[in-house]
């Protein structure tokens, strides 16, 4: 007779859908019972009635005028049926897309560089700089070429040692194209610098085009936003 | 056998999709009386919802080659409650007339200096404090109350206009009615004996 337990009453939201004659099955059978039993309950039901009949009661405010569309109203500037999607909608997605496949060709290439530098944790360009820097000191070092790929770095203690040992006729400080090593001395050097210039100009032109994709993007979704904001604007 | 009615709302929209400017204003013809008095009572002001059924329509018309399948009602209706959304937003963004400034105060216009064309059951001052009440509730619950109890819609349907599950057009329905069914009580001497709760 009542609703589940003796002292509890149907939800609002039970007697509202029960009024609009959405309630199903067993629940439909229990509210039905249970208004018939509870005064408290018929009362705020009728009252949910009455605010439904009001609404219900209001007037239907009728078209004040037709809202056919014109040929001039239906068709968007430039003559196209209005339904179909211009190209520029599908603008933002492609240079999505173009960002996200050239990011991920970026991180993709980003470890194998690192671990052709002997797990050392050095950043490519960081490798490159201290390259370039060794090239420039004019030393032969035909072997470390040959064993190692181009971003390959010398250990620091190597390094240190150099000055000293290759007797180089110039400050190490000044780097002078005129009065550098000899041409056996600097081919391989040379070569090693050429291959990191490779590597550096095809992450910059990557980078270059990352950064034009996602331009792109940003540009499109401004270009195909805008209409909307401006009419929001000054309508 | 199929109601013809159907058949010819099947027939125009499959056209309107091919771009079929006449068929799309059939189409017109047949929902501006819902759109406009959903616009009126989702915004509470005549010009206001004139201008955001025609946005409506005309959103509608740009929109149609995406509609899949028949449920051409629903589909409507939503853009014309998106219609309304934007239409209020633009409206608050500049409240130079006095109108404005009464519909951004959640007021609907006060009684009609002209008389509706349609007979109405309720008048003068019950009926502008209802339309008071329901442009005070929260947006959403306001629209799942009009589509319910105004237009005729059954709960399927809302959820599909809204975008959302059948418990939550029932609690909206819910807490909308709850919110409305406390107004009115105040006003209880105002309303018929066929809208009064029973003693």
């Amino acid at each position: 007779m009542f609703w589940r337990r003796r002292d509890e009453h149907p939800r609002v939201d039970d007697l509202s859908a029960y009024l609009d004659g959405e309630l199903r099955g067993r629940r439909q059978g229990e509210v039905a019972v249970h208004l018939d039993a509870c005064e408290w309950c018929r009362v705020l039901f009728e009252e949910l009635r009455g605010a439904k009949a009001a609404l219900a009661g209001l007037p239907r405010v009728g078209a004040p005028r037709s809202f056919r569309l014109a040929p001039e109203r239906a068709y968007v500037p430039g003559g196209r049926p209005p339904q179909r999607r211009s190209v520029l909608a599908y603008a933002p997605a492609v240079a999505l897309s173009l960002f996200v496949a050239l990011l991920a060709v970026d991180l993709a290439t980003l470890p194998r560089d690192d671990a052709g530098a002997g797990g050392a944790a050095l950043s490519s360009d960081a490798a490159a700089e201290k390259q370039a820097a060794e090239a420039f000191r004019g030393e032969g070092r035909s072997a470390a070429d040959e064993s190692a790929p181009g971003l390959a770095i010398t250990p620091p203690a190597t390094g240190q040692t150099r000055p000293e040992a290759a007797g180089a006729p110039l400050p190490t400080e000044m780097p002078a194209p005129n009065t550098g090593p000899g041409p056996e001395a600097s081919a391989p050097s040379e070569r090693a610098v050429h291959q990191l210039g490779e590597e550096e100009s095809s992450r910059l032109w990557l980078r270059l085009l990352e950064a034009a994709a996602g331009a792109a993007f940003v540009a499109s979704v401004f270009v195909l936003t805008w209409p909307r904001i401006k009419g929001g604007v000054k309508r | 056998m199929l109601n013809p009615a159907l058949t010819d709302e099947a027939q125009l929209l499959q056209r309107a999709r091919r771009a079929d400017l006449a068929a799309f204003n059939e189409l017109v013809t047949a929902y501006e009386s819902l759109v406009y008095n959903l616009c009126y009572r989702l915004l509470g002001q005549r010009q206001a919802a004139e201008d955001a059924a025609q946005e409506a329509f005309i959103a509608a018309w740009r929109g149609i080659g995406g509609l899949r399948g028949d449920a051409f009602r629903p589909w409507l209706l939503r853009i014309a409650a998106n219609a309304c959304r934007d239409e209020q937003r633009r409206r608050a963004r500049r409240p130079t007339a006095s109108l404005d400034v009464a519909l951004e105060a959640g007021l609907p216009e006060p009684a009609d200096p002209a008389p509706l064309p349609e007979a109405s059951a309720l008048q003068g001052e019950l009926r502008w404090r209802l339309e008071r009440a329901l442009a005070g509730l929260p947006a959403e619950q306001r629209l799942a109350l009009v589509l319910c109890d105004v237009e005729g819609l059954d709960y399927s349907e809302i959820a599909t206009v809204m975008k959302t599950s059948l418990g939550t057009v029932k609690s909206r329905i819910a807490r909308g009615r709850g919110r409305l069914r406390q107004a009115l009580a105040a006003e209880r001497e105002l309303l018929p004996g066929r809208f009064r709760p029973e003693e």
